[in-house]
């Protein structure tokens, strides 16, 4: 039995090693050609199944799909792998022989680990052009840009109505002696919307390129953790287990959750009520925008490219705020009523680049862990 | 034995060794080098930054000590809970038992969730243990628990009284009845129990991020942040090489204490060992026993159970009502019906894979000759089936991604994977249900039926099988449940969309909202039901001999 | 005043729910040095009688004297009392003298005299030389002498027999049976011995309990329970029509 097992620690390392060696080639990127005809998708001779790679929170309306199926006749067969961060490292662990043929959901964050390990080939749909600018962030052509939603710190309305103080509308307010333990946040390491809150407070109180503890943002945070700031690990648990608003069980009143989470707390939206139990606070926003692209190695470039012409089209993009509360790229979209009526768009959501972010992001959770685990 | 046995006996060990050899080892060591091997070439230097950088050094010491304390904890209020049921009858023993099994099944952070309600600020208990280790050793009693009662107690039933009574007579204290008569009686499957509890608790994943706070970082946690997270694969790569020495290093040691005191004792069936409380002492521990578990266990999970119930309108079952039809349009939908046939058919593959190659382990490790059972091979076959538990879920669904990315194995996408990957971790439970059967077959049966001409295929089908057949049917039961509520892997696994239950609840707790949570409440207590049912049906092929789960 | 070496007295031993009376209001007195069969169809109460002697089963009413002092109370393991059962429960874990010893360990006899003991017993029951022993290897009668050895080997003045030679073939019966009886006498023990084969009370006994569901229905010496029977049932159980 032993030999047996040794024999097979062979053979794993001599396979294991012949994986190693076919590492990315240095072949130049691949360009995908247009393929609307005239602004329309076009239709395959042959039915094939095009494959999607996304995050576990995708979600799209069955009948959207199936009008890309009628359309085109590719079938659609998602593949959900994980978190964000997840589901993009696996597509680099099988970079050049990917999984799946289109990659759904990664956002600004991850942009510059896309790009640099070449896991997409290059497209620019033509329907890019009716997509609001700011939301263009890659100029390499690989990256394209479906929704957009913002992180933002949510309040619980009763609790403040109850307590008389007044609703707090700056960062500095968490920060106030009059709310003490009632904040929750997400741990930036594991968490998305963790992350994004932290890059708000960079962008909002600067000291990014300071790389010691005395660091404009970081000594927000001081403050933040001297009145009683908890730091959860994911959204679930803060928000459901901590938060004291709306559906939350817990006991803190503010939360680090988006934009698009009062809606959802709207109970019934065929009774009237003016406001949601929780609210916003527009000026903690930082925005978060969601790309795909399409997976270099797939054998289906054309049909690739034909769903994400899909997904800049009407019907997906009025779809992706009820089915993932996030706001549609392409200009002039339709916001379903409930959006209409309970979030206040953001006007200036606070931004970092991709780049910017890219080269600093180790050291920033660096900075931010040592100030917490100390 | 002959040579023809000792044929069939390697025969029969190689679908498991080959099992754990593709789907475990292969994966584990291919994305091991890749880590460490990244273009071909040796670079060794993450050994050096992991293993002298302090902070690890402290994660580690961290990880064994809370795996050690959750062990012991879990020991020593599982023992009286063992004893209660090998020894006392009382109403509603037999749901009890089977409902130990709940939290077993549920998803980390549903019952964190939970927790939190009891012992987070604010939590109904007033007892604020949230971020500190005590939650964590906490959540662990509570998740395995059942691990110990049911090991230990299945096979403390089975211990004849009248030993404890002659001791008593003897002149023998409570204490050192226990110590001289129950203890060594017990202690092969007290350290079969610890031993999981070991591993999960060293491999604990959720608990210790939700509930330990940013304080507390496990092995586990560094290396799915290093792979899932950072895909800093190399220092992932010394981090699960060390994750999996000490995993070995446990287990070996575990298996020492195993084999070398096990004793064969004749075993007795519970209506001869159980009896009603008699005196008032006996009663008292039977009550307090019970208020234990009710605190323990009925606490968390009743919360989770209410609130499926406490609807914005009052009491209620719209949440389970709404499950069949909220968000129907949507791709994300999942119904109840559908997660529950999911989980169903996927538990059923696999516990179809987990029996298969279980048998044929047992059998090996086994032999022919029960006396022959403690040679090399069998013991190593025996610790290597246990050293998955031990792995982290995404070292090996991450190198599934890159070993199954060719014909013919192009299997990462394919549906099989999940049964696969719950196979891997049931297999260690069905072997340590069905070895201890195995070895109750009185060799003489066998030489027996080999005498009157039967060849060895038909010695196992004649003589082993039929008297195993009932602890095939328990150790079923048990890769069945162990499916159902099997998470870690299935996480990290690209699959196509065929969500289980656990999953279901995932989804439903990702978005805000009262419904949704609700709902989420709702599947889990769903989960909790189908648990309890599957586990009575369990029980009832349950044979009385068999020891051990 | 006492002069009885046990005195039973109105013991009632009942289980449930639902309540079901497994003794009922048993007396009767044991002399020093005496043996005393209870020979009884099973289910008759006979073990349970033996389990409440020696504190294992708890006692709804009645007092248990032991050479004068009241032991009713006393948990199992204080009071002194040897028991052997009908299938040997041997220690599987621990080898010949391992089991012999165990109640001499219990005492905190130190290693020595421990040794020297079970020498003395394994030799008293003729087994003398099979010490390092495992129980698995012994044979049924052999089994049954290191059982009776285990339960006399810390010197209990009254010996608990239940069914001792329940599991043997008839020859091997009735050799063990006048060795017990040798054993008993040489140290110089009462004893309670339980049977249902009335061969085998009467040739050890020196007064006869004869039980029925619970009760006691006659305890005389052999003789006089043979001629002079206390009702039919006592009539029939002993064999006469």
């Amino acid at each position: 039995m032993k030999r047996f097992l040794a024999v097979m620690l062979v053979m794993a390392s001599l396979w294991a090693a012949g994986c190693g060696s076919s590492e990315p080639d240095s072949a130049t990127g691949v360009t995908v050609d247009p393929v609307l005809i005239n602004g329309q998708l076009p239709v395959f001779s042959a039915p094939k199944t095009l494959k999607v790679l996304t995050h576990d929170s995708f979600a799209v309306s069955q009948a959207v799909l199936d009008e890309f199926e009628e359309a085109t006749t590719i079938k659609v067969e998602l593949i959900p792998a994980g978190d964000a961060v997840a589901m993009t490292n696996a597509a680099i662990l099988t970079a050049g022989n990917p999984v799946a043929d289109v990659i759904f959901g990664f956002d600004e964050n991850l942009l510059a680990k896309v790009i640099s390990n070449r896991l997409l080939v290059e497209f620019r749909p033509e329907r890019l052009a009716t997509v609001e600018p700011t939301y263009v962030a890659d100029t390499s052509g690989v990256a394209t840009p479906i929704d957009h939603g913002d992180v933002c710190v949510n309040f619980d309305r009763v609790s403040f109505t109850r307590s008389g103080i007044a609703l707090p509308v700056t960062f500095e307010d968490m920060a106030s002696e009059k709310i003490k333990n009632e904040f929750v946040v997400q741990n930036p390491t594991t968490s998305t919307p963790g992350l994004a809150f932290m890059l708000a407070t960079i962008a909002h109180f600067g000291g990014g390129d300071d790389p010691s503890e005395n660091a404009a943002w970081l000594q927000y945070w001081s403050r933040l953790k001297n009145n009683g700031v908890k730091v959860a690990d994911g959204w679930e648990s803060a928000y459901y287990g901590d938060f004291s608003g709306g559906s939350g069980k817990g006991d803190r009143s503010l939360v680090v959750s988006y934009a698009s989470s009062p809606p959802a707390e709207v109970i019934d939206p065929s009774v009237a009520v003016d406001e949601s139990p929780t609210g916003v606070i527009a000026a903690t926003c930082y925005r978060q925008i969601e790309f795909a692209g399409i997976l270099r190695g797939s054998p289906n470039l054309q049909a690739a490219a034909a769903f994400i012409e899909f997904m800049l089209g009407p019907s997906f993009q009025s779809d992706v705020p009820e089915q993932m509360y996030v706001y549609p790229v392409v200009k002039g979209t339709p916001l379903p009523e409930i959006f209409a009526k309970y979030t206040a768009p953001v006007s200036a959501p606070l931004t970092i680049s991709y780049s910017e972010v890219a080269t600093n992001r180790d050291r920033w959770i660096t900075q931010w862990s040592k100030l917490f685990r100390s | 034995m002959n040579t023809g046995r000792v044929r069939w006996r390697v025969l029969a060990a190689a679908p498991p060794l080959l099992f754990l050899g593709l789907f475990f080892l292969w994966p584990v060591t291919a994305i091991i080098l890749r880590g460490l091997r990244p273009n071909g070439v040796w670079t060794l230097g993450a050994f050096s930054e992991v293993l002298l950088d302090s902070s690890m050094q402290r994660v580690l010491w961290f990880t064994l000590w809370q795996a050690f304390a959750s062990t012991l904890i879990c020991v020593v209020v599982g023992l009286p809970g063992a004893a209660l049921f090998a020894r006392y009858q009382f109403r509603g023993k037999r749901l009890l038992w089977s409902a130990l099994l709940v939290p077993f099944v549920l998803p980390t952070v549903v019952v964190a969730v939970s927790m939190l309600g009891v012992f987070g600020s604010g939590g109904v208990s007033g007892i604020e243990l949230d971020g500190t280790v005590w939650a964590i050793l906490l959540a662990h009693t509570f998740f395995n628990y059942a691990v110990v009662v049911r090991t230990v107690g299945s096979t403390w039933s089975t211990i004849d009284p009248r030993l404890e009574e002659s001791a008593r007579v003897l002149g023998a204290s409570p204490w050192r009845v226990f110590r001289g008569v129950t203890f060594p009686l017990i202690r092969a499957s007290l350290a079969a129990a610890s031993s999981i509890v070991f591993l999960f608790s060293f491999t604990s994943f959720g608990i210790v991020l939700i509930l330990g706070g940013i304080q507390h970082r496990t092995l586990e946690v560094e290396i799915y942040d290093q792979t899932a997270n950072l895909l800093q694969l190399d220092i992932a790569a010394v981090l699960a090489i060390v994750q999996l020495a000490v995993v070995s290093a446990v287990l070996i040691w575990f298996g020492r204490t195993q084999r070398r005191r096990a004793v064969i004792f004749e075993q007795r069936s519970g209506s001869e060992v159980e009896h009603l409380p008699s005196s008032n002492r006996q009663r008292a521990f039977i009550v307090s026993n019970l208020v234990f578990m009710a605190l323990l266990l009925g606490v968390p999970l009743s919360v989770l159970a209410v609130r499926s119930f406490l609807t914005p309108a009052g009491w209620g079952v719209e949440f389970y009502t709404s499950l069949t039809d909220a968000r129907s349009g949507s791709t994300s939908f999942v119904s109840p019906i559908e997660a529950i046939g999911n989980s169903l058919f996927f538990a059923t593959g696999a516990t179809a894979i987990a029996l298969v190659l279980g048998l044929c382990a047992a059998w090996a490790i086994v032999g022919s000759n029960p006396v022959h059972s403690r040679s090399h091979s069998a013991r190593w076959t025996d610790t290597a089936m246990m050293i998955p538990l031990g792995a982290s879920a995404v070292t090996v669904g991450f190198g599934f991604l890159i070993v199954f990315d060719e014909p013919p194995l192009n299997l990462r996408t394919s549906s099989w994977l999940l049964p696969i990957a719950h196979a891997i971790v049931a297999l260690p439970f069905v072997v340590r249900l069905l070895v201890p059967a195995l070895r109750s077959i009185d060799p003489r049966l066998r030489d027996a039926a080999s005498t009157l001409g039967a060849s060895p295929r038909r010695v196992w089908l004649s003589v082993d099988m039929p008297i195993v057949g009932r602890a095939v049917a328990a150790a079923a039961g048990f890769a069945f449940a162990i499916s159902l509520g099997e998470f870690g892997a299935t996480a990290f696994l690209a699959r196509p969309d065929r969500p289980t239950l656990p999953i279901a609840i995932y989804r439903a707790l990702g978005r805000p909202g009262e419904v949704t949570f609700g709902q989420a409440m709702a599947l889990s207590t769903l989960l909790m039901a189908l648990t309890v049912v599957v586990m009575l049906v369990i029980d009832r092929f349950r044979p009385a001999n068999v020891s051990e789960f | 005043m006492q002069t009885n070496f046990l005195d039973l007295h109105e013991l009632t031993v009942r289980f449930g729910p639902p309540a079901n009376t497994a003794i009922d209001r048993v007396s009767f007195s044991i002399g020093f040095g005496e043996i005393v069969a209870v020979l009884g169809a099973s289910g008759s109460g006979k073990s349970t009688l033996l389990r409440a002697i020696c504190g294992l089963v708890a006692l709804e009413s009645g007092t248990v004297v032991l050479e004068g002092v009241d032991i009713t109370t006393t948990p199992t393991h204080q009071r002194g009392v040897g028991l052997m059962f009908q299938d040997h429960a041997l220690f599987p874990h621990l080898s010949v003298s391992g089991n012999v010893a165990f109640g001499l360990r219990m005492a905190r006899l130190p290693k020595d005299a421990r040794d020297l003991r079970v020498e003395e017993v394994l030799q008293l029951v003729g087994l003398g030389g099979f010490e390092s022993r495992s129980v698995s290897s012994l044979s049924g009668g052999e089994k049954q002498r290191v059982a009776l050895a285990r339960s006399i080997a810390p010197s209990p003045r009254l010996i608990l027999l239940d069914e001792p030679m329940g599991s043997l073939d008839r020859i091997l019966r009735d050799r063990l049976i006048s060795d017990l009886h040798d054993v008993i006498e040489e140290l110089d023990m009462s004893a309670i011995y339980v049977t249902h084969d009335r061969t085998e009370a009467f040739e050890i006994a020196d007064r006869l309990a004869i039980m029925e569901m619970g009760r006691l229905l006659q305890i005389d010496a052999p003789p006089t329970v043979e001629s002079a029977p206390a009702s039919d049932y006592v009539a029939r159980l002993l064999g006469h029509q």
